[in-house]
């Protein structure tokens, strides 16, 4: 591939590409969070009192 | 700057592997039915999603998670015709279709086209690959008859019992004619576009086939292939892209679009 075809394959629907790249970062953050979220540890409960 | 780079790579490969994933999923279902669906869907989904994550909307993201598994199965069913075209794409990689016509019989077939076009006679043709269109074949008559300018017209002739259909060109030989080929059901805004070519449409979006056709309104030469028209083509030009499909597959460069409504079937 030489210089002309990269940069003809980069400017080509460059909107959509952009369009495609946003949605991968939100759909990766959303993963991410979500993968945070389950293996978040939780401080230990406090000693149950006596009634 | 070097520390963030090491640290976040293995980040921005996933999210360059999810671009790329986008993209693609973009270039087969943009101008389809379901592609107004699939953009409401995804912006409402990814707009809660977005939400419930930055908020902490315990009960949204729940909700969500649990109703992700049905909507797997309802874009499933929802984009069958999408799913059977990207399947069948799969399969249709230049290695494994090398079935090509002798250039002698390309020529056999232009000069047919080129005389139904001016005695204003439709024309259908599919041009077999590498998947097998023998259950399209089945739904016509069977002919095996070695391709020549005076059978395609005959059989084209608005006369005759056969021109109502499709024919199919396997290995420089016309194997079947009459046959009933898939209506493609993507929006096209043209009202010129009618049935033939609908059906053109349908055969490349579900094989790889290239389809050729003859307008009976106006002898307008088409070819269509992997579901995009290419409308109104120059003999001259319509035998580069042939050959240039048939040498490069699904490689060939896309045609150079002098003005936007000259390839339908693509947004």
């Amino acid at each position: 591939m030489n210089w002309d075809q990269f940069k003809n394959l980069c400017i080509r629907n460059w909107r959509e590409k952009l369009m495609a790249l946003l949605l991968a970062f939100l759909f990766w953050f959303m993963i991410k969070s979500q993968i945070g979220a389950g293996s978040r540890t939780y401080p230990p409960l406090p000693p149950l009192r006596a009634v | 700057m070097w520390e963030i780079i090491k640290q976040h790579w293995r980040d921005g490969v996933e999210i360059l592997i999810l671009a790329v994933l986008v993209y693609q999923a973009y270039l087969f279902f943009r101008a389809t039915r379901g592609a107004r669906i699939l953009t409401g869907l995804l912006m409402l989904l990814l707009g809660l999603a977005l939400v419930s994550q930055l908020l902490e909307l315990e009960v949204i993201t729940w909700l969500l998670q649990r109703i992700s598994v049905f909507l797997a199965i309802a874009l499933v069913v929802l984009f069958q015709p999408e799913l059977r075209r990207v399947l069948a794409e799969l399969g249709s990689h230049r290695m494994f279709s090398l079935n090509r016509p002798d250039p002698e019989s390309l020529d056999v077939l232009l000069e047919a086209m080129q005389q139904l076009s001016a005695r204003r006679c439709g024309a259908l043709f599919a041009i077999k690959r590498g998947i097998d269109l023998r259950l399209l074949a089945e739904t016509g008559v069977s002919v095996d008859a070695k391709l020549s300018p005076e059978l395609i017209t005959t059989i084209f002739h608005p006369k005759t019992a056969l021109h109502d259909g499709g024919a199919i060109i396997d290995q420089g030989r016309i194997a079947s004619a009459g046959c009933v080929f898939p209506v493609s059901q993507r929006e096209v805004r043209d009202r010129a576009i009618g049935l033939r070519h609908r059906a053109a449409m349908g055969v490349t979006e579900e094989t790889d086939a290239i389809a050729l056709i003859v307008s009976e309104e106006s002898g307008a030469l088409s070819l269509a292939y992997r579901g995009k028209l290419e409308h109104d083509l120059e003999p001259e030009e319509l035998r580069n892209r042939l050959n240039e499909l048939l040498t490069f597959g699904a490689a060939a460069p896309e045609p150079i679009q002098e003005e936007p409504t000259r390839e339908l079937g693509s947004i």
